[in-house]
């Protein structure tokens, strides 16, 4: 079993100015990954022998208001290991590659983040309609300036 | 309905028939209130105390109310939860599938104008009236089973007071 020093550090190892670690409380780890290194990110921490990453648990998304982070909750079942892994796209047509080929689980994820954010997955067999009314055409509700027909917001307090 | 419906029509004609008529309404009235079956239906924490409400602690069965897997044989409806935009179709299906005379109670913050969700959400529809007209509105996040019995109560006092012509002119019309 891998500790997490030794698990953090050969992904770094692996990918070198690419792959950046976040200094957190242990037991949580996080690593940030630029947008174009995700695939094979994710391929490395599915294929290593040692790594042994094989369950995700969310995809998520934030909208930082001049870009969109992605935060993808994976572990090592095996290492009793949990990483964040968090990368950035663009906030209007933000185009990132998809892991569903790599991870089954994550087809549902990546169709939620397209749905709620607007990113693009390249790859992705099925980006339809999934969460939200199947006549729904008013853009995608969880950017920060959404604004709907009977949206209400809530009031400032002071 | 059917026969029952017509009947005031046909009595007030005949002397006396008016008697009758409100002795009828009293018996149907009594008779409704007391057998208010309710549909198994709901979405969030407020079926927790429906649920509760029904099991033997609080006993919904003493007044006559059983729960209904099938809307065709349910009066009432407790909208017991949030309902969101995706779910308000279904609950109009719903509605619209069981028979009348149907009775609505909106449950809880959240069926009665959005409740906690009424701010900044996308998702969640803001009141159940707005979809379907609501006889009772129980406030509460969610209310204990006691304030649904109290609401039961109220329900009932409102079909005990309904008057035949009523629905013999919805019938009409």
């Amino acid at each position: 079993m891998l500790d997490n020093e030794t698990f953090i550090k050969t992904i770094t190892d692996q990918f070198p100015g690419s792959v950046e670690a976040l200094e957190l409380q242990p037991p949580q780890n996080a690593v940030k990954v630029s947008a174009e290194k995700v695939r094979e990110l994710f391929q490395f921490l599915v294929e290593n022998p040692d790594l042994k990453v094989n369950y995700i648990s969310s995809i998520s998304g934030v909208d930082k208001t001049d870009q969109i982070e992605i935060v993808y909750h994976i572990c090592s079942l095996e290492n009793k290991i949990k990483l964040t892994v968090k990368t950035t796209v663009e906030r209007s047509g933000g185009k990132i590659d998809s892991i569903q080929d790599i991870i089954p689980a994550a087809n549902w994820f990546e169709r939620e983040i397209w749905e709620l954010y607007g990113v693009d997955f390249n790859g992705h067999p099925n980006l339809t309609r999934f969460l939200l009314p199947d006549d729904w055409d008013q853009g995608n509700p969880m950017l920060r300036d959404w604004d709907g027909p009977d949206f209400v917001r809530m009031p400032e307090v002071n | 309905m059917g026969v029952i419906s017509k009947l005031p029509l046909v009595l007030q004609n005949v002397p006396g028939g008016t008697v009758v008529a409100t002795s009828l309404e009293k018996v149907l009235n009594t008779s409704r209130a007391s057998s208010l079956w309710y549909l198994l239906f709901g979405t969030a924490c407020c079926a927790i105390e429906m649920m509760c409400a029904g099991a033997s602690r609080y006993d919904f069965d003493r007044f006559g109310m059983f729960f209904r897997a099938s809307p065709r044989q349910a009066d009432l409806m407790f909208v017991a939860g949030t309902i969101s935009h995706k779910m308000a179709p279904r609950v109009k299906l719903l509605y619209e599938q069981m028979a009348e005379p149907r009775y609505v109670i909106a449950m809880g913050g959240c069926a009665c104008n959005g409740g906690p969700f009424h701010y900044d959400t996308y998702a969640v529809l803001k009141g159940i009236d707005k979809v379907i007209p609501v006889d009772v509105y129980l406030p509460g996040c969610p209310p204990r089973p006691e304030s649904l019995l109290e609401a039961c109560l109220k329900l009932q006092e409102k079909v005990k007071s309904e008057k035949l012509e009523k629905w013999s002119a919805d019938q009409r019309a």
